[in-house]
């Protein structure tokens, strides 16, 4: 089929998490959509030596893949495509100059910290294209490098997203009006409150509403998530004994169950019937990130399919959109009048294809870093780039930079069993401290030290094979047989890692632009990132740190918060040295706002300048809250939607 | 050259787990077989002599009564530095499915591209060290919704 001869009412370019929800809604309202999708098809693509053929497969060869990884990252199942690269948990590395192995001594505590000034860009030498995306796909300019990633193939990042579905809460609306920090969004939690239902409807939301009625959440009468809150965790018990009923800095301790985009027990709902969405549910594997291999947990795929199965949606995997075309008769503020796309045929193969999609209304759903790419790519009219008339395009870069703290209970919690996690401590995510620090909520993590420590790998070999002093290979002994047994039992049985999820807020200084000297394998410009933390995140740092020594202190735990594995950044603030880590939430490069000179979209997620172009995705979202993105996200891309629609 | 008979009951001894969890009866997931052609896989590079070394070492102690048997062990193959890596990655096929670099200390990840690899999908999944701490392997639960409610039995040490 050449699709880019049929006229269609809408193409999208993504069909990730935004991409199908928006092609699943206005199919359903009968429209004709295109869906561009840079990567491989849903049951897609495997570990393939050979990269100059494809060779798909479906979960359980994803599975297969990821028994496989020495290192199980969230990539580990899903391999790299040189045609439409994604970026590492691996390839993050500390930005030169700064070196993670010599923070300052504490009596230079006061010199300034970061920002420091930024190095001079480093030359990087991409001409071996594979070689280079090898060793990371993002161009790093720090002076933090970004830690979090993204998948690029049919489904998207929800591939190997954890699952966590909180609402954000209605302060987390109006920083400026409450703090005066950061903006206002343009709409408020009530605004939303119907298409969060509707999003915990489509994802499967397990969770209870009663526990979820705090700092000012309203739900509507008589409403009920799709299913049951999950269960907790011996661990989620044993923390709430132990700290549930006391506060840190004036925010409750209280641990309640997480929203979870899981299957568990149906609910009836408002109207009678019971909740069914055909598939699983959760059997405890452990492993929501990187894949579950169940399905239990959502995914983008489900609500493609049924996007798929209205008739009205046509999508083209291996599609890469590259420009967005403008209309050259309108100088002033031209409507879009196609996208470009690049195909090719398998991962390491040349670009087989140059094409245009045309329809009556666009939106761009490819992910916050590389829907601001493409926008800024595609300069050919305007030199700023397409929708970026305030300059906002790739600015505002944003995560929930992580602290891990990790510790073993005095008594077992049995970690390494259930959900990665299903229980979080939200009282830190609001009150009178955000005028001068950033919030946080606490994740309580089920997989004992799996993410910080490399659990259970590291402590075995730690007991097995003592690491010399000098850190050489010279064999030393260790213990063995009934004696490592009774280590293992003892040891592991008492691990756990809590994380806290820190707020941080636009920042002209972290940004994404398309490079100028590197490019992937069809000549597509890599992203280039800046990136750094302001003192309000450094404190907020400063204050989960205080929070795990509270919470350890209070329950006996012997502390082994240190440096954690694979630590690719490290920021120096009062003299202490942190170790953030990405959070996978990647928000702000097209933020929406109230007037076209600060923002790129209106509340409907309309470009100001270009009036049939929509720009959906986490990257709308002006401020990152606490909360896990992504539910909010849908729910932005539903009433984007509508928008859309009404326009018609 | 070691036997699969001396590798499942050296296995046994290093592991602490009985030869008759470790290679079964009725062996439907072919682990020991699996985890002993690892000892004969050229790219592993290992020492012949050390092999040699390692199995009549063991041959000389195998008789050795259950009670003393594993401070035979210590003392002989364990304190022994000639071999003591190479007895350490057969405990590390078992608990975890790899095979680490005899080269390097299992926890130093540098060089990133080296020779330690998962034996196979099967070998992961019948790691001994998750059933040890009452859990499963990452993404291969057999329990049923809301099992982790409840506190598990740990296996009976011997
Ligand atoms: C490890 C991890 C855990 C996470 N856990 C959670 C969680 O618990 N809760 C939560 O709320 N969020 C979580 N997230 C975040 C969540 O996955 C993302 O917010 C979400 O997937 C973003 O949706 P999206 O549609 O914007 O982007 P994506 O889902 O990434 O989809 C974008 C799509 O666009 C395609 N594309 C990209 N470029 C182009 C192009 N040029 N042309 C055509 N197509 C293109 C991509 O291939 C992709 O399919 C997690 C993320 C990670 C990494």
């Amino acid at each position: 089929m050449d699709s880019s001869t049929k006229q269609y009412d809408v193409v999208i370019v993504g069909g990730g998490w935004a991409g199908s929800a928006l092609a699943y809604k206005l199919a359903s309202a009968n429209k004709k959509v295109l869906v561009l999708e840079a990567g491989i098809a849903i049951d897609g693509l495997i570990t393939n030596p050979d990269e100059n053929q494809l060779v798909t497969g479906n979960r359980a060869e994803f599975m297969n893949d990821f028994f496989m990884a020495m290192a199980k990252t969230p990539e580990s199942p899903y391999v790299q495509n040189y045609n439409a690269p994604r970026p590492s948990v691996l390839d993050i590395q500390p930005v030169p100059p700064f070196k993670l192995t010599q923070p300052p001594p504490p009596d230079q505590a006061d010199l300034p910290h970061l920002p420091e000034p930024a190095p001079p860009p480093a030359p990087i030498n991409c001409t071996d294209v594979k070689a280079s995306i090898d060793n990371g796909y993002f161009i790093q300019r720090g002076p933090i490098p970004f830690g979090s990633t993204y998948e690029r193939r049919g489904g998207g990042t929800s591939w190997h997203w954890l699952g966590t579905s909180l609402r954000m809460l209605p302060n987390d609306f109006k920083l400026k009006t409450l703090y005066n920090q950061a903006v206002d969004w343009p709409l408020t939690y009530e605004d939303l409150s119907d298409y969060y239902d509707q999003a915990e409807f489509e994802i499967g939301v397990s969770a209870d509403v009663n526990e979820q009625t705090i700092h000012g959440i309203t739900f509507s009468e008589g409403y009920v998530y799709p299913m049951a809150k999950i269960p907790p965790t011996i661990l989620d018990n044993t923390i709430q004994a132990g700290v549930g009923s006391l506060t840190f800095d004036g925010s409750s301790l209280n641990v309640t169950g997480t929203p979870a985009g899981r299957n568990g027990v149906p609910n009836q709902l408002k109207d009678g019937s019971f909740y069914d969405n055909g598939r699983r549910q959760c059997q405890g594997n452990t492993n929501c990130t990187p894949i579950c291999p169940i399905q239990a947990k959502y995914d983008a795929t489900v609500t493609m399919g049924k996007a798929l199965m209205t008739g009205n949606v046509d999508i083209i995997y291996q599609a890469v959109a590259t420009n967005v075309l403008l209309d050259k008769n309108t100088p002033v503020n031209p409507e879009v009048v196609g996208i470009e796309y690049k195909t090719y045929e398998t991962t390491g193969g040349p670009c087989t294809g140059t094409f245009i999609a045309t329809g009556t209304k666009y939106i761009i759903a490819a992910h916050a870093i590389e829907a601001a790419k493409l926008l800024l790519m595609s300069n050919t009219q305007i030199p700023a780039g397409v929708a970026n008339h305030s300059g906002q395009v790739g600015k505002n870069l944003m995560d929930h930079p992580m602290y891990l703290g990790w510790g073993l209970m005095p008594e077992p919690v049995y970690p390494f069993r259930g959900p990665l996690s299903t229980s979080g401590i939200e009282g830190p995510r609001d009150g009178a401290f955000r005028s001068t620090r950033a919030s946080f909520r606490i994740e309580i993590g089920n997989e004992g030290w799996n993410w910080p420590g490399g659990a259970p790998y590291a402590q075995v070999i730690d007991m097995v094979s003592p690491m010399p002093p000098d850190g050489s290979g010279t064999p030393t002994a260790g213990i063995f047989g009934s004696a490592l047994r009774k280590a293992i039992q003892s040891t592991f049985t008492r691990q756990f890692r809590i994380g806290f999820l820190i707020e941080q807020l636009p920042d002209d200084n972290c940004y994404i632009v398309p490079s100028k000297t590197c490019f992937d394998n069809l000549g597509v410009p890599r992203p280039e990132i800046y990136y750094q933390f302001d003192d309000y995140t450094m404190e907020g740092f400063k204050a989960a740190a205080a929070a795990t020594d509270f919470i350890f202190n209070t329950m006996n735990v012997e502390n082994n918060t240190g440096i954690p594995v694979g630590s690719g950044g490290a920021f120096v603030y009062q003299g202490v040295t942190y170790y953030p880590q990405g959070a996978g939430h990647v928000m702000g490069t097209h933020r929406m706002g109230f007037t076209r000179d600060d923002s790129v979209t209106d509340a409907n997620m309309k470009s100001w300048e270009h009036d049939n172009l929509y720009i959906v995705g986490c990257g709308s979202m002006p401020t990152t809250a606490t909360s896990n993105p992504t539910l909010t996200m849908m729910a932005l891309a539903f009433k984007a939607a509508d928008a859309i629609l009404a326009s018609f | 050259m070691m036997t699969l008979d001396e590798f499942v009951a050296l296995s046994s001894a290093l592991t602490g787990y009985p030869a008759s969890t470790l290679l079964p009866a009725r062996d439907t997931q072919k682990v020991a077989a699996a985890l002993y052609a690892e000892l004969s896989l050229s790219t592993n590079n290992i020492p012949a002599a050390q092999l040699d070394q390692l199995t009549q070492v063991w041959n000389s102690i195998s008789g050795t009564p259950p009670p003393q048997l594993e401070a035979a062990v210590n003392t002989n193959i364990i304190q022994n530095l000639a071999i003591t890596r190479l007895a350490q990655n057969i405990i590390y096929l078992w608990y975890f499915g790899i095979w680490y670099d005899l080269t390097k200390n299992p926890n130093s990840f540098l060089p990133l591209k080296n020779i330690d690899h998962v034996v196979s999908p099967l070998a992961y999944t019948n790691g001994l060290v998750w059933g040890e701490m009452g859990a499963h392997p990452m993404g291969f639960s057999v329990g049923e919704f809301g099992y982790w409610a409840n506190v598990p039995t740990l296996p009976v040490i011997s």
